[in-house]
């Protein structure tokens, strides 16, 4: 019997951390990152509806739908829209939304939906959530378009600010990717989290001023219900679209602020993480 | 020399998040007891050469091939891979279920960091050497076992990569597509491609590399040149078939109990490594439950890929209680270099089982040089005897005279 003692425990004492060198500097991958991104999107993109009859249809169907049921719920129970038909009113926080809670959806998953990849090949594991916020903002243009219509058909004009549309897309997608990092990183470890997103969306739903107006919310409760990055989002593009006002920076502010604390905790925590992913996928 | 293209250096790997409840019990000097993948291992390849890696299921060498990849981490250690390398690390090139084989190539390509135009000249000669015709078009979920196999080979060896790490990718496929795909491999390292290969077909290993590194449960067993560092697994392994008593266990229920399998050489010693052409001498005992007139003992040979390459056996009678004795003598062992298992059957004259003894001995064959040097190898040793040999021009000659 080939009874040799047991390999020593690791070397305790060594302080250097492990290292994997592969070529490229941090430009090099910074670029690659990019490009992966842009790759996966995609690829996703043709991917996504090759099983399905209604195809990028369902880019706009989906917030078509949900608008189509906040519309209903207005019958039952009536629901000021600010002098705005009440489509026009739920549409312009509908498109947003789904931007949100899609790529949320998506990002948070898109770890162990790329599981056969990831075990492979070094790559830069941010592009993962980065491509399913990338593929959720190609279907928030499509679904810009029906909004857009929608306003034609109801005679609302748009006027010069609304090109403050393109930053508010930018910083709903910024917070999404944010999040959708943190996420990605927790629930790729803790399926649960990802189990239960779906539920927590649609309380977002609910606590974001989607189907009515923040006017509806007592001002005591104010501060805190705009710490909802949705909150600002989705008032600044009913500002900027429909009343071509400026955004209420009370509200946008806090908007802007937890996107970028919600940035610099998950982006350092799915850094520090994402490295094991294919250790447990 | 120039520098390596993979530089391993006291790489320690254990799976999963570094978990902090650990560390602190280390730090309190109550480690616990830790599940390492690999350990210690060091291992370097010069550009252009080609490794092995072998062990049992389980010993890490997939982890390794993930490591050098890239794809897992190392806990402690350096890792250095100063090249564009190619994972073939799961059977495929698989990423996405629903694209299309030609997007799956263009997918992965993109991810080893080929640019777009690069690729796309590519994909021509990725889709001809897979030979999958109009199915590199559809999509891969429709694909067989076979058919991924090729898509992943196919990328594999026409991308350009420096290193290749192949993880058993050749057990997959027919025969026609492996035989091709080991010529490819051929071509590659003749032009400068270092392979890091992981087979359990001991043969190919052999073919393709140079050295081999053995690994048993995470560590470095042996390493050195291939056909010394294999003779070294297949002892091990044949080791291990036989120890723990030198037999597997009979299950209780058999009506016939193999108690002991001996090999020993023509004087009678004890021995497990043969050459071509030796004797060898088996002796087995056995005991039965069960009176059976004109039951069946056999003898199976089986190589390491689980063929049959023979048997043989005879007719007995059985009795209850006392323990039996069988002896028998090979005078010319046919085998070439392998390692091979031994498995006793007993059954009784209508051909129901009795006994059932998988592995119930196992010894290993090394062929003599000579008798290599003129062969293309293969699985037995034919014995021939030559009856004329004239060289072209030898009859015109013997004519003219």
């Amino acid at each position: 019997m080939s009874a040799r003692a047991r390999p020593p425990a690791p070397p305790s004492d060594a302080r250097r951390p492990p290292r994997y060198r592969r070529p490229g500097d941090r430009a090099e991958r910074a670029l690659r990152l990019g490009l992966l991104a842009a790759a996966l999107a995609r690829r996703e993109w043709q991917s996504r509806y090759r099983r399905s009859l209604l195809g990028p249809a369902w880019s706009f169907l989906k917030p078509l739908l949900t608008m189509g049921v906040l519309v209903l719920l207005k019958e039952a129970v009536g629901i000021s829209s600010g002098g705005f038909p009440y489509a026009v009113f739920a549409c312009a926080a509908v498109v947003p939304w789904t931007l949100f809670s899609t790529g949320l959806g998506t990002a948070a998953s898109s770890v162990f939906s790329n599981a056969a990849l990831l075990r492979k090949v070094d790559a830069p594991r941010e592009a993962f959530p980065l491509a399913a916020v990338v593929v959720s903002l190609i279907d928030f243009c499509i679904a810009a378009g029906i909004l857009l219509a929608l306003m034609a058909a109801h005679g609302v004009a748009l006027g010069p600010r609304a090109l403050l549309a393109f930053p508010l897309a930018a910083l709903t997608a910024a917070f999404t990717y944010a999040l959708g990092l943190a996420l990605a990183a927790v629930g790729t470890y803790q399926r649960d989290v990802i189990y239960g997103l779906p539920f927590f969306i649609q309380m977002g739903l609910l606590v974001s001023p989607v189907a009515y107006p923040t006017s509806l919310v007592p001002a005591a409760w104010l501060p805190i219900y705009a710490l909802n990055p949705m909150v600002g989002i989705v008032e600044g593009f009913r500002a900027v679209l429909l009343r071509d006002a400026w955004p209420d920076p009370a509200l946008l502010l806090p908007a802007a602020l937890v996107t970028a604390l919600t940035f610099f905790l998950g982006w350092p925590l799915f850094r520090r993480v994402s490295p094991y992913f294919a250790d447990v996928l | 020399m120039s520098a390596p293209i993979v530089s391993v250096r006291g790489l320690w790997k254990r799976y999963g998040l570094p978990s902090p409840a650990a560390a602190v019990a280390r730090w309190l000097g109550r480690p616990r007891p830790e599940r390492w993948a690999l350990r210690a291992v060091d291992l370097e390849l010069a550009r252009g050469e080609s490794v092995g890696l072998l062990g049992r299921n389980g010993a890490g060498k997939s982890t390794l091939l993930k490591v050098l990849a890239g794809a897992s981490p190392p806990t402690h250690g350096e890792v250095s891979v100063p090249a564009r390398l190619f994972p073939m690390i799961e059977l495929n090139a698989g990423v996405h279920e629903e694209l299309t084989g030609r997007e799956n190539a263009y997918l992965l390509g993109a991810f080893l960091g080929l640019s777009r135009r690069d690729l796309r000249r590519r994909l021509g000669a990725i889709a001809e050497f897979s030979e999958l015709g109009e199915w590199f078009d559809e999509p891969y979920w429709k694909y067989s076992s076979g058919m991924r196999a090729r898509l992943g080979f196919s990328t594999a060896v026409n991308v350009d990569a420096e290193l290749l790490l192949v993880d058993e990718v050749l057990a997959v496929g027919d025969l026609p597509f492996r035989r091709k795909c080991l010529a490819h491999l051929a071509e590659l390292q003749r032009r400068g491609t270092s392979l890091l290969v992981v087979s359990h077909d001991l043969r190919q290993l052999e073919r393709l590399c140079d050295r081999a590194v053995y690994l048993r449960q995470g560590e470095v067993a042996a390493r050195g040149p291939c056909a010394e560092v294999i003779s070294e697994y297949t002892r091990d392994t044949a080791r291990r078939r036989t120890n723990e008593d030198g037999l597997p266990l009979p299950e209780p229920e058999q009506p016939v109990a193999v108690a002991a399998l001996e090999l020993r050489d023509e004087v009678g010693r004890p021995c497990a490594c043969f050459r071509t052409g030796d004797a060898l001498r088996l002796r087995l005992r056995y005991r039965s439950q069960v009176r059976q007139a004109g039951a069946t003992v056999s003898f199976s040979v089986i190589n390491d890929q689980l063929a049959v390459l023979g048997s043989f056996g005879r007719a007995l009678d059985l009795e209850p209680g006392d323990e039996g004795t069988l002896a028998l003598r090979i005078p010319s062992l046919p085998l070439l270099t392998g390692v091979y298992a031994l498995n006793v059957r007993f059954r009784t004259r209508e051909g129901a089982k009795l006994a059932h003894a998988e592995g119930a001995g196992g010894f290993e064959v090394v062929s003599p040089a000579p008798l290599l040097r003129h062969s293309e190898g293969g699985m037995v040793h034919i014995a021939v005897e030559w009856e004329e040999v004239s060289p072209p021009g030898s009859n015109r000659e013997a004519a003219d005279s």
